[in-house]
């Protein structure tokens, strides 16, 4: 009785932890970052319908989709809001070479090694891990990068996939889903994309 | 248990609730330590967020983006060639060019190593005047005032005091120096140079090798070229073309020597008689020596491999023997039409000597004296006085990348750059020229040494533009832009002291018969004849060379061939020595020459000549950083000016003590097993294993890859370029000498010595062990936390974030390949360190095991980048294979019948490593071949 007492009260506290494992406090889901500029993907992406790739150059070469550097800021406020009080931090980093300084909102361990431009090329769209970003005037993170959020593609690629020169687009709410999942079934064939191999630890821990 | 179902059953009997959830293994783990963590923490708050600091103006390529650069490095004055691999606009490896004749794509352990050498924190990093912080601007000013008084006396008085120099647009500089100044003077200080520049030998045309007292393999600024020629011809012997003789006879073994078909353990004073007897037996000379039967019978077969081989074969004499023997070695070599070498080497006919300053300093002839890039406070030999006499100068400069004990007499310390963030050019040993590019800006307010020449000139031009001066070129000429791709640069026919080269020097070859001055170093050893008394041998020591790079901990822990040892020098004996003076390992001994002496631990080690002491240099500094002051002792204080190499007469006298030293071996005999196997002749095969039952699973196998390595133990010289590539490759932390005397260094790949035969007669052998990656994999089953796994491709996989440090998987390793972090060794590793780390692989972190993985880091990047541009995968090479000078390492797909991997694993020389555990391992070993010639 008392080693079943003993179970029940670990197999108690284990889910205890579970639900704090997947919990938002922990995984972030929907927390709100501030930053010091309050940039706004939703104004930027959906008012001014700037590609994702304007600024995050390195997701279609690298395993970086890298954050803008100030210069790419200053590309256009140069030109325009020139004396916006909210730019100031980007023209001080301009003018002194000194980085600005964000809060991360998508955010991996670092024993994980995650390379953007697979991904973007064959045909994972930006939307399917961070999330509607045309929607949010400050970022937050819109899904769990947790073990699990990761291995629900891994394991079946199929249903993440999309036409590559498509990735960048957010709203896929017209396309047809039957459709949508007949495409990454074939994508996923053509490509060889097999789970055995996408599930090795290797894959993402080195 | 959890995944059983009667006690899944069970268990939702009694907790209905827990229906709802789904229990998995992997889950029950993650909710108890994550139960451990809520436990631990009252706050359960989320952990700090990072702040993420994009680029101002992103760095060439994008952030995260690898980008190469042709560049090189120096050593003693002679470039080594490399490809610089950048991310975020800092250099992460250093890596062979495989575009340049003197690397082929390989390097040595202190070109790796030199990474850290950029990164190191004790660098120089601002002019010090009288110890005190200065500026340049402050310099600059006294330069101008110096500049002025030379130009009134006409550089009389004036002593500039550098290395061995190789760099064209340096010698232009000094040349045009000396022409605005024709009294002052010029002197070189080559610590390491022999009496005569070594040859560069053609080894891969050399079908008989006959070394006296001669080192070519061994580390220096030729090992690459040399390693990488002869392990050509010994591969050209494997495959049936013609023969690879290989005969040494030497003092104190070496890495030539333990590679050598046939060696002779020689006293230094049987040299030159060897010499006279080669030459007896060559038909030159008649015999007036006598030999015992070992001598007699090495001669012989030598000169009738020699002769046999008339055209292809060779006699080297080591460096450091006089002028006239060279004359005679050159003679002998005419006779048998040796192949005349190319023998460039950064040997400087027209600098003086130090030998000549310290009378122009002590008389007070010297009124002003440079000391660039070079140390002689330390590297000075005792007798030369420099020390003292250099106090007696007015005005002292020195110039270097470290404050070190010459910077600490001087007036003026000036801060040099590290070559790898400079503008400069080289002389790789193949005599070519090669530009050196930054591969990042300078880290602190330092100058290059051509911006330090000019500014004494009132030239305040940028290095770039003073090397482009001698190049004649300029930024848009294709000329210069190609040399900055391909690393070498043609000489231009307009360029003018840069492009040239001086008449090609002797090195014991019949283009020069007249012996050729020293360079640097007075003329040698006939002054001490071996009499009663011990001889000692002074060598430069295989990881901190001279001592430049005592302040490198990559090098410092990097076992030393022979001893294994690690962050020490020792006074090494053979073991019939130390039987006789009862010594044993560690106790402290005083080594006694005349009025000088060293005290030391002992360390015994066989293949040293009967009464012959060796001693290496490079340690005991005072002013070596925070990583070298207080290692070792000063070998250099028994270092004289007329016998650098060699002193005769000395006493060896125990004293009562221990020493603790920190070896990585601790036994050198292979206690009866065949960890290393040899075979007699090539095409000669190992015997085949037996088929062994096993209860293992058959291995899964996908997409036709299986991962595996081979390691030809036939070529392998023990070099440890291997080993320090790992380290600089898979962030490796340096532990230091307290743990690894612990035996808890951390190196992934290891450099195993053993030595087989009488013990006065040793055979030793080199066999690098890596992670065997075995297809029966015993840690795998050992893991409680299915931390170690296996990948499909044949890949015995680490996940550190699973690994919770039972370490019962070292426990069950046969190889005893994995290491433990006992300790968080990175975490308090300054902040310049961190920057040289390679961030493709992660950093582990205190109670984590790890490993060799095959460079799964370099796999990985191959397969995205296939899987992104649809193709099939291309090669890899892990960064031990592609440093290897000789080839002995190949990884590839053995599944590939193609691959040379597949083929290296068809020879049959090819073994397993303990093939009674029958682990199946996929690194796997080529037998080495006694003979050099087939019978």
């Amino acid at each position: 009785m008392i080693l079943v007492g003993f179970v029940g009260l670990i197999v108690a506290a284990s889910a205890a932890g579970a639900g704090y494992v997947r919990n938002p406090l922990r995984t972030q889901v929907g927390f709100v970052q501030h930053q010091t500029v309050p940039f706004s993907h939703k104004h930027h992406v959906r008012d001014d319908g700037i590609d994702c790739r304007y600024c995050h150059t390195g997701v279609e070469t690298g395993a970086d989709a890298g954050l803008p550097p100030t210069h790419t800021c200053m590309t256009c406020h140069s030109q325009i809001w020139t004396d916006a009080p909210v730019l100031a931090p980007v023209r001080e980093s301009y003018a002194t070479g000194k980085p600005l300084k964000w809060n991360r909102v998508a955010q991996l361990p670092d024993y994980v090694f995650f390379d953007h431009h697979v991904h973007v090329d064959n045909g994972v769209a930006c939307v399917e891990c961070h999330g509607r970003v045309d929607k949010m005037p400050l970022t937050w993170r819109a899904k769990p990068f947790t073990m699990q959020f990761c291995l629900d593609c891994h394991q079946s690629p199929a249903k993440a996939l999309r036409p590559p020169d498509m990735v960048t687009r957010m709203d896929w709410s017209g396309f047809d889903k039957a459709a949508l999942k007949t495409y990454g079934a074939q994508a996923a064939a053509h490509k060889g994309l097999d789970p055995k191999r996408l599930t090795n630890c290797e894959t993402c821990h080195r | 248990m959890i995944d059983q179902p009667d006690f899944r059953a069970k268990v939702l009997e009694r907790f209905p609730a827990l229906a709802r959830f789904d229990l998995r293994r992997r889950d029950v783990l993650k909710c108890l330590a994550a139960t451990m963590a809520i436990a631990g923490l009252d706050g359960c708050e989320r952990r700090a967020d990072e702040t993420a600091m994009p680029f101002v103006v992103n760095p060439d390529g994008g952030p995260g983006v690898e980008r190469h650069y042709a560049s090189a490095v120096e050593l003693d004055g002679v470039g080594q060639p490399l490809i610089g691999v950048c991310r975020d606009g800092r250099p992460v490896k250093l890596e062979g060019n495989p575009g340049h004749p003197a690397s082929g794509g390989a390097t040595d352990a202190f070109t790796q190593a030199a990474l850290l050498g950029l990164y190191d924190p004790d660098r120089s990093q601002t002019p010090l005047r009288g110890g005190q912080a200065a500026t340049w601007g402050e310099f600059e000013g006294v330069a101008f005032e110096l500049a002025r008084a030379l130009d009134g006396s006409a550089g009389a008085g004036f002593h500039l005091l550098t290395g061995p120099v190789g760099s064209p647009t340096l010698l232009r500089q000094i040349a045009e120096l000396r022409a605005r100044w024709p009294a002052m003077r010029w002197h070189v200080h080559a610590p390491l140079a022999g009496s005569v520049p070594p040859p560069i030998l053609p080894l891969d045309k050399l079908e008989c090798v006959v070394a006296l007292d001669a080192d070519p393999l061994g580390p220096g600024p030729l090992q690459t070229i040399h390693a990488r020629g002869w392990s050509a011809r010994r591969r050209g012997y494997q495959a049936g073309q013609g023969d690879a003789l290989l005969f040494v006879a030497e003092p104190i073994p070496t890495l030539t020597g333990a590679v050598a078909g046939e060696r002779l353990t020689a006293r230094h004073g049987r040299i030159g008689p060897l010499l006279a007897g080669l030459e007896t037996e060559l038909g030159s000379r008649p015999s007036g020596e006598t030999f015992d039967t070992h001598e007699l019978g090495w001669l012989q077969s030598a000169a009738a491999a020699l002769l046999a081989h008339k055209g292809s074969a060779v006699v080297a004499l080591g460096a450091h023997h006089p002028p006239a023997w060279h004359t005679r070695v050159a003679a002998i070599n005419a006779r048998l039409g040796a192949p005349a070498p190319p023998a460039y080497s950064a040997a400087n006919p027209d600098a003086e000597g130090i030998d000549n300053l310290a009378p122009a300093m002590r008389s007070g002839e010297a009124r002003s004296v440079l000391v660039l890039d070079s140390n002689p406070a330390y590297t000075a030999p005792f007798d030369s006085g420099f020390a003292a006499s250099f106090r007696k100068v007015p005005l002292r400069i020195h110039a270097g990348l470290h404050a070190d004990e010459t910077a600490e007499l001087s007036h003026w310390h000036l801060p040099l750059a590290h070559l790898l963030e400079s503008w400069s050019d080289v002389r790789p040993a193949d005599g070519s020229a090669a530009i050196v590019q930054p591969l990042v800006r300078p880290f602190y307010d330092v100058r290059t040494r051509h911006e330090v020449l000019a500014l004494l000139a009132g030239d305040n031009s940028g290095a770039r533009a003073i090397v482009q001066k001698s190049w004649n070129a300029s930024d848009v000429d294709p000329r210069w832009q190609s040399a900055l791709l391909s690393g070498s640069i043609k000489p231009s026919p307009l360029a003018g002291e840069g492009g040239e080269r001086g008449p090609p020097r002797s090195g014991g070859f019949a283009a020069d018969p007249s012996p050729s001055a020293p360079a640097g170093l007075p003329p040698l050893p006939q002054g001490e004849r071996a009499g009663a008394g011990l001889d000692v041998i002074i060598r430069p020591d295989p990881s901190v060379h001279d001592g430049q790079f005592s302040h490198n901990p990559w090098l410092q822990e990097l076992p030393k061939p022979f001893t294994k040892l690690t962050w020490d020098n020792t006074i090494q004996v053979a073991p019939e020595l130390a039987a006789r003076l009862k010594l044993h390992n560690e106790q402290l001994a005083e080594l006694t020459v005349g009025q000088q002496k060293v005290v030391g631990p002992i360390w015994i080690v066989p293949g040293i000549a009967p009464e012959t002491v060796l001693i290496h240099l490079g340690y005991g500094r005072s002013a070596g950083g925070r990583v070298g002051n207080g290692v070792g002792f000063d070998a250099y204080a028994l270092r004289s000016a007329l016998s650098p190499w060699h002193r005769a007469g000395a006493t060896l006298r125990g004293l009562g003590g221990d020493y603790e030293l920190a070896s990585t071996q601790t036994h050198t005999t292979m206690a009866g097993h065949d960890f290393v196997r040899f075979v007699q002749q090539a095409g000669e095969a190992v015997p085949a294993e037996p088929p062994r039952a096993t209860m293992y699973p058959p291995q899964r196998k996908t997409h036709g890859l299986a991962w595996g390595m081979a390691i030809d133990l036939d070529v392998c010289i023990g070099c440890n370029a291997c080993v320090s590539a790992c380290v600089a490759e898979n962030n490796i932390p340096t532990v230091g000498k307290e743990e690894v005397r612990k035996g808890r260094e951390m190196h992934w790949l290891r450099i195993d010595g053993y030595e087989t035969g009488e013990p006065e007669k040793p055979q030793h052998a080199f066999q690098p062990v890596p992670c065997m990656h075995c297809e029966n994999a015993p840690c795998e089953m050992g893991c409680p936390v299915n931390a170690t796994v296996h990948s499909p491709d044949g890949l015995n996989l680490q996940v550190y974030n699973r690994c919770i440090g039972t370490r019962t998987c070292s426990a069950f390793c046969p190889y005893k390949v994995r290491r433990f972090n006992w300790a968080d060794y990175n975490g308090d590793d300054p902040p310049e360190w961190r920057a040289a780390h390679n961030p493709e692989v992660t950093v582990r972190e205190r109670g984590v095991m790890e490993k060799c993985t095959y460079c799964i880091q370099r796999i990985e990047r191959e397969k995205i980048e296939a899987d992104a541009a649809g193709r099939p995968m291309g090669e890899v090479k892990t960064a031990c294979q592609q440093a290897c000078p000789t080839n002995a390492i190949v990884f590839g797909n053995i599944a590939d019948p193609g691959s040379e991997v597949a083929r290296r694993k068809a020879d049959a020389r090819d073994y397993p490593l303990i093939p009674e555990a029958n682990t199946r391992p996929r690194t796997t070993y080529g037998a080495r071949i006694r003979r050099g010639r087939k019978a």
